[in-house]
């Protein structure tokens, strides 16, 4: 009879992964050669990887297995981050990488990949698991996992498949549900792991940590206390040669409608039971549902829409959105977006949350600030810190950490206040490197976690947010370009946080 | 000779922090470059003479990365009298510009002075952050002299892997009483042999008698740790038996082999343990763990740990 503790040790033993393959579908693509396969390395490095590990490539392409491995090499040792490239380790790693070319709407495709498949079972034990990673154009998702329900590839009697999808998931909350409805026909949603690798980021999972590992903050997280959030992701840089995809997506759907509205949903969810997947999940979809809805006539009110024009930066001529190239000169795609949402639950009920997200800004920077109420009293007259309420400023990036605004007393003779900030910088009580978050969310799934993954009623809430907005927006002229490149975004968005006395902070 | 006085030692250690301040002027925290002060504990290091202070120091400035602290390296026996000095160690993180600085005091104290010593630690332990006690000797740990430094500790880690079984084994027992979180480097060491073995056992019913065997001269504790272990979270009895009485080659581990009803695990070389069951085989690789690995390991887990604390009962109940 086993004794009370079991065989495991969770203080100190890995979680295991099983032995499995990942099959990667879009192999040669951009983001396979900079994420994953530097991110599975990295895991084959931290051993965390079974023994007999597989990877199989998946592209049109015609390409041999060797010649995969080559530039899989180059990929790695190039896009590593923060971390040593060890040749040897390379060797033992890439015998385990494979290469299977082929279109995804063709069955032989499938019928090659699955002999491949049992073959790499056989020699190298990976007892027929299987992650597949779509990596490929989102158009290319439903016909990708129904040639895998045809090949019969999405299941496997005794072992596990799993499939990655990258986002996307849909353009529109219609064309959401019709891709949820082809991949539910072939497989449980146990086994859909749809990502959002903004989860993935360590900084965005401690947001968890500090707000459920901590007993001061929870008593303040509500109307009472907070006046508003404001949520920010700030890019420097241009459409950098995506200008064709850019186009189609524009910053709403890009950032807002996924990574943003999740890190909303982290902020402001309530506290799961338990830290399992579904009790975590289950929060963040109920705080997405909350987000009340926006109504068509409210838009102009609620969202602002920006474009950037072009401007000279430190003497160099920096072109506009429509000069990119594959633009076009007449475009009226979002580079800038901002919403102003509520959330109608009794925790938030009147609290005004700000997303706001655009590129060629001045600076790269993600955050989240919440702003207290002021003090109820001014009891320093003018020279007291009511100008100055207190700011809690959770940072993403690019220097994660947290920071807090209080006032303080000028040295010296006086009453009089200033506002300091107290930051704790996550590098300063951490120096280890920490995992980049396509490790973190490959090893979850290969462990079968889904925490850090969105499940489709998070995905159809999210589109429910915002598909008002996206609906006005395509049916009305917008004068753009409305804002110049190194700026804070248009005026408008100004004028939406003054109509309720807020100003967007200068992160 | 002056008095040693802790608040002379972190001006010291305020004006180093001040001077590379300046050797990166107009660095601060949100810069790319410059120094990161980085502290999330006080380390005391307890070596005694014989210990290699290189080689201690080395240990420590390799756990930094993952633990940055302020080490307080206190060596015992050392000298005629209690003396200190300061320093500021750094490291460049892979892939960063910033520097990433640590705090380490050097103190050291002949053994008849030692009750000098716990005024000035605790001056220096850096203020509302845990405070852990690594002594190698464990007997050193043990004895009454180091009692008021270990009484500073929330967590003291002892190494017991050199020292004979019977002392290892007086040792804990005495420290036991008065440290709730103890740890014993020498049950980090066998991490890797319970994992693999929990990994191979998951779902065998095992109801005969097991055996762990060695290699070399007395009863080591690493083996003694596993057979406490397994008789705790399998319940069934666990004999020791030594194999070989010559000593190990080089990296190969003291524990040979472990036996569970039909399964057996042996170690084959130095960084490889087998697995047989029936037919089926299969390999585990054991990374060769210096002190620094070990200690890292160690450092990350603060609060109690039911596991070790299972096998030590076990193991000090049948002695």
């Amino acid at each position: 009879m086993p004794g009370l503790l079991g065989l495991e040790d969770p203080l100190r033993f890995n979680n295991p992964v099983a032995p499995c393959a990942v099959v990667i579908f879009g192999a040669n693509g951009d983001l396979t050669k900079r994420k994953l396969m530097p991110a599975l390395y990295r895991l084959a490095y931290e051993r965390r990887l079974p023994a007999g590990f597989a990877v199989v490539g998946v592209s049109r392409t015609a390409m041999t297995d060797d010649a995969f491995r080559e530039k899989m090499r180059e990929s790695v040792a190039r896009f590593l981050e923060d971390s040593p490239f060890d040749e040897e380790l390379w060797r033992s790693f890439a015998q385990g990488l494979f290469y299977q070319s082929g279109d995804i709407g063709d069955s032989s495709l499938y019928a090659g990949l699955s002999q491949r498949l049992e073959q790499i079972a056989r020699q190298r034990s990976t007892a027929g698991n299987v992650l597949f990673y779509l990596s490929t154009s989102p158009s290319q998702y439903a016909p990708a996992v129904e040639g895998l329900g045809a090949a019969h590839l999405h299941r496997r009697e005794g072992a596990w498949r799993r499939v990655i999808i990258e986002k996307p998931f849909g353009h529109d909350q219609s064309s959401a549900r019709e891709l949820n409805d082809r991949v539910r026909s072939v497989l449980d949603e146990q086994a859909i792991y749809r990502i959002d690798h903004y989860l993935g980021k360590e900084t965005v999972q401690n947001i968890l940590a500090f707000r459920f590992g901590n007993g001061i903050f929870e008593p303040l997280w509500n109307r009472r206390y907070v006046n508003h959030v404001q949520v920010t992701a700030a890019e420097s840089i241009g459409v950098e040669g995506r200008g064709g995809y850019y186009q189609e997506a524009g910053a709403l759907r890009d950032m807002i409608q996924n990574h943003l509205l999740q890190v909303l949903a982290t902020i402001a969810m309530e506290p799961p039971a338990e830290y399992a997947a579904e009790a975590v999940r289950d929060e963040r979809a109920k705080l997405l549902k909350s987000i009340q809805r926006i109504r068509p006539e409210d838009v102009p009110r609620v969202a602002v829409k920006g474009q950037y024009g072009p401007a000279r930066i430190g003497g160099e001529p920096l072109p506009g959105f429509r000069e990119e190239p594959g633009v076009d000169p007449l475009s009226q795609t979002d580079t800038y977006a901002a919403l102003t949402l509520e959330v109608d639950n009794w925790r938030w009920a009147g609290v005004p949350f700000y997303i706001r997200t655009g590129k060629r800004l001045p600076k790269r920077v993600t955050d989240i600030a919440i702003e207290f109420n002021r003090a109820p009293l001014a009891v320093f007259g003018d020279a007291g810190g009511g100008h100055w309420p207190n700011l809690l400023v959770i940072r993403i990036q690019p220097e994660e950490g947290i920071s807090l605004r209080f006032s303080s007393k000028v040295p010296g003779a006086g009453m009089n206040l200033r506002p300091v900030m107290m930051d704790f910088n996550y590098g300063t009580s951490f120096g280890a490197r920490t995992p980049t978050a396509y490790e973190t969310l490959l090893l979850d799934a290969l462990e079968g976690d889904a925490t850090l993954y969105t499940r489709q009623d998070m995905v159809e809430a999210s589109w429910a947010v915002v598909q008002p907005v996206l609906d006005a927006w395509s049916e009305t002229k917008f004068d753009l370009p409305n804002y110049a490149a190194g700026s804070w975004g248009p005026a408008s968005s100004d004028d939406m946080l003054a109509a309720r006395g807020h100003v967007w902070r200068v992160p | 000779m002056a008095r040693v006085d802790a608040g002379r030692l972190l001006a010291e250690l305020n004006e180093g922090w001040r001077a590379m301040g300046n050797d990166h002027t107009g660095a601060h925290a949100n810069d790319s470059t410059g120094v990161l002060r980085a502290c999330s504990m006080t380390l005391i290091a307890v070596a005694s003479a014989a210990d290699d202070p290189e080689d201690l120091s080395r240990t420590l400035a390799s756990i930094m990365h993952d633990h940055p602290n302020r080490s307080i390296v206190l060596r015992v026996g050392v000298g005629e009298h209690v003396e200190a000095s300061t320093a500021i160690q750094c490291w460049l993180p892979f892939g960063r510009q910033k520097q990433v600085c640590c705090e380490e005091i050097r103190v050291s104290a002949p053994r008849g002075q030692l009750d000098e010593v716990p005024p000035i630690l605790r001056g220096l332990c850096v203020a509302d952050l845990p405070v852990v006690v690594w002594c190698r000797d464990a007997a050193l740990a043990a004895s009454a002299d180091l009692a008021p430094v270990l009484q500073l500790a929330g967590k003291v880690v002892v190494e017991t892997s050199s020292a004979p079984a019977s002392a290892a084994c007086h040792s804990l027992s005495a420290l036991r009483p008065g440290h709730p979180r103890i740890a014993d480097l020498a049950w980090t060491r066998i991490t890797r042999w319970r994992e693999f073995i929990a990994r191979e056992a998951s779902g065998l019913c095992a109801t005969a008698p097991g055996e762990v065997t060695y290699s070399g001269q007395g009863e080591p504790m690493a083996a003694l740790y596993l057979a406490a272990w397994l008789r705790a979270v399998m319940n069934v009895p666990i004999s020791l038996r030594c194999e070989d009485p010559q000593p190990p080659q080089p990296g190969m581990g003291r524990i040979r082999a472990v036996r569970l009803a039909g399964l057996e695990m042996r170690r084959t070389a130095p960084a490889v343990v087998e697995a047989s069951c029936g037919l089926s085989r299969s390999s585990s690789v054991f990374p060769l763990l210096d002190n620094a690995a070990l200690l890292r390991d160690e450092l990350a887990i603060w609060g109690a740990d039911p596991y070790y604390d299972a096998a030590l009962g076990h193991l000090l109940e049948r002695r």
